[in-house]
């Protein structure tokens, strides 16, 4: 799939929000209401956005608490026909992308005891592409999905 | 005692659900059903709190159900975690847990 850059698309929308639990919701709803301008967009396609986006926007918070830093985590949506791209900008203190803890099975019993951990392939899954850009100075999550297109 | 929970299952909703179900187990409920048919849409900070409130009842000898209607997220919540059981209507979860209704 070829998608425009950037700095091609048509509209931007940017929220600087507190690394709060609480300000997931408010980023989810602004998101699906920008993504959704376009009339050709799908529901089910805005429902995989709203729901990787929470995933993004989830753990930048935790990487702001984790880091106890009170900076806002800045989220940026830029849109172009069908098009949607996501930007999630944390300044937590970044991961090691070979290191994410394997989750066990579904079926595996011990799989209780993992509350957390399916965020990056639940996004994988839901967007048609992820980019993950990670250091010390935080991490760059962006989200690409054409809403026109049917899920899978 | 059933407790229904509405709109988005996200990070922000742990707080509030965890404590509704910790209140619930002190005031001596044994038996607690939580129903999720008004519920629109789960991330997996959402999945973990279903595990933290099973986890939670379980280590406190309370028997818990999940009712949810919609078949595709019923799906999502088992593919998250198998060992997570989800009634597809409130009436099987009530007779599960026994609670009179």
């Amino acid at each position: 799939m070829t998608l425009p850059n950037p700095l091609d698309y048509g509209d931007e929308v940017i929220l600087r929000v507190p690394a709060k639990s609480d300000y997931v919701a408010l980023v989810r709803v602004v998101l699906a209401a920008a993504a959704s301008i376009d009339p050709e967009s799908r529901d089910d396609r805005i429902d995989d956005l709203r729901v990787a986006v929470s995933e993004a926007v989830t753990n930048a918070v935790e990487a702001h608490q984790a880091a106890g830093t009170d900076s806002h985590v800045e989220v940026r949506c830029f849109t172009s026909g069908h098009n949607v791209e996501v930007t999630v900008r944390d300044r937590g203190e970044g991961f090691d992308p070979d290191d994410v803890p394997v989750v066990p099975d579904a079926e595996d019993p011990q799989r209780m005891f993992f509350e957390n951990g399916l965020g990056l392939p639940l996004m994988r899954r839901l967007v048609d592409k992820t980019d993950i850009e990670t250091g010390d100075e935080g991490t760059l999550v962006r989200l690409i999905i054409d809403t026109s297109l049917s899920p899978g | 005692m059933i407790l229904g929970l509405a709109g988005d299952l996200d990070l922000g909703s742990l707080p509030s659900v965890s404590s509704a179900i910790d209140q619930a187990i002190d005031e001596g409920t044994q038996q607690i059903v939580v129903n999720l048919s008004q519920v629109d849409s789960i991330d997996s900070a959402g999945f973990g709190l279903l595990t933290t409130v099973t986890a939670q009842c379980k280590s406190a000898d309370v028997d818990i159900a999940l009712v949810a209607t919609q078949p595709e997220l019923r799906n999502h919540i088992v593919t998250s975690n198998a060992s997570l059981i989800v009634f597809d209507s409130l009436d099987e979860a009530t007779s599960a847990t026994g609670i009179a209704t």
